[in-house]
């Protein structure tokens, strides 16, 4: 069974991105619009992977994060951020919130994809 | 005394021989010797003569005994006789042969007998002739007498016995009777001589032994005597001696022990009297100089406990100089203008004036004149010279005067005068302490001057410290605080304070109302602020508006004599003075004023009137710096706003730039990667293009947003150990295919074994890939180099490039932001212009620096030194 990554993304061109680059790998992917439906859409669905967008309506990525990850049975899924927070400390405060990658937007599809790789690995 | 006791005193003649004995050139064991070997000798005298008369008494034994023999030897010859006669007589009768022999051997034994008897008794030889001769015949008769019996003639033989030997023998017996008592006689003469001779000898023993005994007794006295008075002589001395007279001899005949202890004695008691008086001289000496030390300390205490009055100093040298130089008074005179004045005068004799003209014509003034000791041993005998003095001395009493100059280093300031009534000059000592007297006074006089100007001093330097202290809080005041009343009010309490006025007021001038009001007042009643607040002052008002006016202070000495203006009359009435009012101006504009009071009426003088327009102008000053400092502070506000709102608009932009960029940037590499199919070549081209432009946009997004970041300070360096063989590395690989593409030479030259760095390994990075791409951007042909080497705790970074090379006066501009050496060649070359000031900027957070070298058409040379071990600079710019 294919692995199964979550994107928790609001702007649907970024969605659209992600969609088009997972459609030709292997991967399955969910999308979630914001951090609450982020958040339901991981204890339902247990994807293997969540893409977690920092600044979403409804509930910001550091809090879904914190949830997800305060959920002993989400915890182990891996968390990378995709945030265009590129300011000095983002990434420090991503990986406190518990996320366990960071890309910075704009963000490279093929490096986005290797980092993928790497933690579905 | 036991000798007086128990001796009485001796006799005159007793006295003499004594004093014979006690002058005998000999020792007292000599003398006792003498003594002693006179009795012993009067003792032998005695034996001998006592010798003599025993041997005296026994010669007359002796003869006694010889007269006792001669008397029986005379009687043996009378009873021989007798017995002779007898025989004869018998034998005759008898007419026996037998019988008559052994009468002649009688009768020869009788011759015998005779014979030993002349020879004993030569003083009878007379007597003893005629027995001889008679014994002769009757022994003739005896033998004829013999022979005739023998022949028979009886007869014949009896008569001639009886004629012959009959009368011969009664003769005979009459002889030797004779001698019996001669020598009887003799005997009772010899027994006479010898009681005689017992009575002499005895009366003479009993004399010599009397003798002796008076001897010993009287040499015994006469020697104890001649011991016992100089001894006694010499005790009373000695008490004497005790008793401190050491003036007396002690007189002793004695040439013995104890006259040489008398003389010993003598010396003695000499030497101790000189000793004595030596004693005496020193101790006299010493109690002088004891005085005269004391008198000195006294002074130097009185010195020392007066610095600020002369007077008990001068009078304490005065009294000193009179006792201790035995004078009868003592006097100090100070110049005082062309006179010497007294000033300290201690002694009865009179003074009769206040100060004296100075010159030679009197004893202190010629001292001072002369600037020497002056000694006149009777001044009322004096020559014309001593004019003055002279007259001085007949009308004041005073005969021996000494003075002596006080002088100042070489300047004389006055003198010490002592004197005496009668002529008695002064001895060198008292000239000696007299010129340490005056000594004293100098000092005394000279401390109190320097103690006074020292007082003078510190006090001025008091007030200059307390003016300078509060114009240093006034400065404080109008410096650190925006409060322009906590201002004022410290001005005006200060100019209250060091102006000594009572009370202050500071007006400010309100332009629009043409009006003074009070802003700070100090020293003054809230109702007496709250009356002078209700009535405005005017630039007509006749003080305040005047002194505001004419831009002059103003004084007003007595406000008493002034017609008052309202304000004049409430403060008058309120009970003060004197009013000082100074303006408080700027060029062409009145400020206000500041007005001092006090409740003692006079003139202010130079020096408050200057303070206070100091402190008018520091308050003009704190009025303007109010005015400023609010104005500033309103700007500050504008400005941190404007500044928050911009790092805000730069963050949001940074953020609402980023996400559509993403878009294009994310669908751009999808198309490129193939994505959504093959592209046409001509749409992968222009799509590459695309994607520049997106990075290029990127770029400049990010650099703006370190720029703006590090002017807020809100960029931090995240510091750790890095390798800058792997910046080099990281840096190379990323330009490395652009010169290639270009056509360069790239070379990196990194030195073996760099130590680990400590710094952003990130933003060095950064840095380094910014000033290799721009190497490599401007380069068109050559070569591009970088050399990465460590020394003196530092990593040195260089960039080397052949390209157009930087003109002298962009070097420096090329750091700034937004400058580009040549904005049509940047303009081909894209950048933002913010690189190099982004990496200047991280450098120098490093504690770093970076430099260029270049020759226009020559290349050109980036120098980066980084510490190795940095600590991050918070505040670079």
């Amino acid at each position: 069974m294919s692995k199964r990554i979550l994107m928790v993304e609001d702007t649907e061109d970024n969605r659209q991105i992600v969609r088009d680059l997972i459609a030709t790998t292997e991967y399955e992917l969910i999308e979630a619009p914001d951090g609450a439906a982020g958040v339901m859409a991981a204890a339902a669905q247990r994807p293997d992977l969540i893409l977690m967008d920092i600044q979403l309506p409804v509930m910001d990525g550091y809090e879904a994060t914190r949830r997800i990850k305060s959920d002993p049975a989400l915890r182990h899924i891996p968390i990378i951020a995709v945030t265009s927070y590129a300011l000095s400390g983002d990434e420090a405060k991503a990986l406190a919130a518990g996320c366990d990658g960071y890309v910075a937007k704009p963000f490279s599809p093929r490096q986005l994809l290797e980092k993928i790789r790497e933690l579905l690995a | 005394m036991i000798f007086s006791a128990s001796w009485m005193k001796p006799s005159s003649v007793a006295s003499r021989l004594i004093g014979w004995v006690a002058r005998l050139p000999v020792r007292v064991q000599t003398k006792l010797l003498i003594a002693f070997l006179s009795i012993v000798g009067l003792l032998i005298v005695l034996g001998a003569v006592g010798l003599q008369v025993l041997s005296g008494v026994n010669d007359q034994t002796t003869e006694l005994i010889k007269l006792q023999r001669r008397i029986a030897a005379y009687r043996q010859v009378q009873h021989d006789t007798t017995n002779q006669l007898y025989s004869i007589s018998t034998a005759l009768l008898l007419q026996d042969e037998s019988m008559l022999d052994a009468a002649l051997r009688q009768l020869s034994q009788f011759g015998y007998d005779l014979d030993r008897m002349e020879f004993v008794a030569t003083s009878e030889v007379g007597v003893l002739g005629q027995v001889r001769l008679e014994y002769d015949r009757f022994t003739a008769g005896v033998m004829r007498v013999a022979q005739l019996i023998r022949s028979g003639r009886t007869e014949e033989a009896r008569n001639v016995q009886l004629n012959e030997i009959m009368p011969s023998a009664d003769r005979l017996e009459r002889l030797t009777n004779q001698l019996v008592n001669m020598a009887e006689a003799d005997m009772v003469t010899a027994i006479e001589v010898t009681e005689g001779a017992y009575d002499t000898s005895r009366l003479v023993v009993v004399s010599f032994a009397v003798g002796s005994i008076l001897l010993a007794l009287g040499l015994g006295y006469v020697i104890s005597w001649s011991l016992v008075d100089p001894v006694k002589k010499i005790e009373a001395r000695l008490r004497q001696i005790a008793a401190g007279d050491f003036a007396q001899q002690v007189a002793v005949g004695n040439r013995d022990e104890l006259g040489a202890l008398a003389d010993n004695v003598n010396q003695t008691s000499a030497q101790l009297g000189r000793l004595y008086l030596e004693i005496e001289t020193r101790n006299r000496e010493l109690t002088e100089t004891l005085e005269q030390q004391m008198a000195t300390s006294a002074i130097l205490r009185t010195i020392a406990a007066s610095p600020t009055d002369i007077q008990p100093v001068l009078n304490a040298v005065a009294e000193s100089a009179a006792k201790l130089c035995d004078a009868y008074d003592a006097a100090i005179l100070l110049k005082d203008g062309e006179s010497l004045a007294i000033r300290a005068h201690h002694g009865p004799i009179p003074i009769d004036f206040v100060k004296w003209p100075i010159s030679r014509d009197w004893v202190a003034g010629r001292a001072f004149v002369d600037r020497e000791t002056v000694h006149v041993s009777d001044l009322s005998a004096a020559g014309d010279d001593f004019l003055a003095g002279r007259q001085m001395a007949m009308r004041l009493g005073h005969r021996t005067t000494l003075a002596v100059p006080l002088l100042r280093e070489d300047e004389a300031i006055g003198s010490l005068i002592i004197r005496r009534v009668e002529v008695r000059p002064f001895d060198r000592k008292q000239i000696e302490l007299l010129t340490t007297f005056a000594d004293q006074a100098v000092i005394a006089i000279e401390n109190v001057r320097l103690f006074q100007e020292v007082q003078a001093r510190t006090a001025e330097l008091a007030r200059s410290v307390a003016e300078l202290e509060a114009l240093g809080e006034v400065t404080k005041a109008v410096n650190s605080t925006l409060d322009l009343d906590t201002v004022l009010q410290t001005i005006v309490a200060k100019a209250v304070q060091l102006s000594d006025t009572d009370a202050g007021t500071i007006y400010v001038f309100s332009s629009t109302r043409q009006q003074f009001r009070p802003r700070a007042t100090y020293g003054m009643s809230d109702e007496l602020v709250a009356a002078i607040s209700g009535q405005p002052i005017s630039l007509d008002d006749p003080w305040i508006g005047d002194a505001a006016r004419r831009r002059e202070p103003v004084q007003v000495p007595e406000l008493g004599e002034e017609t008052p203006t309202p304000v004049q009359k409430i403060i008058r009435d309120a009970g003060y003075r004197g009013v000082l009012i100074v303006p408080l101006l700027r060029p062409n504009k009145i400020v206000g004023a500041l007005v001092v009071r006090r409740r003692k009426p006079g003139k202010f003088d130079e020096r408050v009137v200057h303070l206070m327009e100091t402190f008018a102008a520091q308050s003009v000053l704190a009025i303007q710096n109010a005015k400023l400092f609010r104005e500033i502070e309103e700007k500050g506000q504008e400005l941190a706003a404007a500044s928050r709102h911009k790092s805000q608009f730069l963050a949001n932009m940074s953020h609402e730039l980023r996400t559509p960029l993403n878009s294009v940037l994310g669908f751009t590499e999808l198309l490129v990667d193939g994505i959504y199919g093959e592209l046409p070549d001509r749409a992968k081209a222009t799509v590459a293009r695309v994607q520049a432009n997106g990075r290029h946009l990127l770029g400049l997004i990010n650099d703006v947003l370190d720029l703006s970041k590090i002017e807020a300070g809100q960029l931090t360096l995240a510091f750790d150990d890095y390798s800058l063989g792997q910046i080099v590395r990281t840096t190379a690989a990323a330009v490395e295919p652009l010169a290639r593409e270009k056509g360069l030479a790239f070379t990196t030259t990194v030195a073996n074994d760099l130590p680990t760095g400590r710094g952003d390994e990130r933003r060095l990075t950064q840095v380094l890939l910014n000033i290799a791409g721009n190497a490599i951007k401007f380069t068109e042909s050559g070569s591009v180099d970088i050399l990465a080497d460590a020394a003196d705790g530092h990593f040195e970074i260089v960039v080397r490039d052949t390209g157009p090379g930087i003109a002298p006066k962009d070097q420096a501009l090329i750091f700034e932001e937004f400058q580009q050496v040549d904005s049509s060649s940047t303009r081909q070359k894209g950048g933002t212009g913010l690189g190099l000031a982004i990496s200047k900027r991280f450098v120098e957070m490093h504690g770093g620096t970076i430099t260029v070298e270049s020759v226009p058409g020559s290349g050109a040379t980036f120098r980066m030194t980084i510490p190795i071990d940095a600590e991050e600079h918070v505040q670079a710019a």
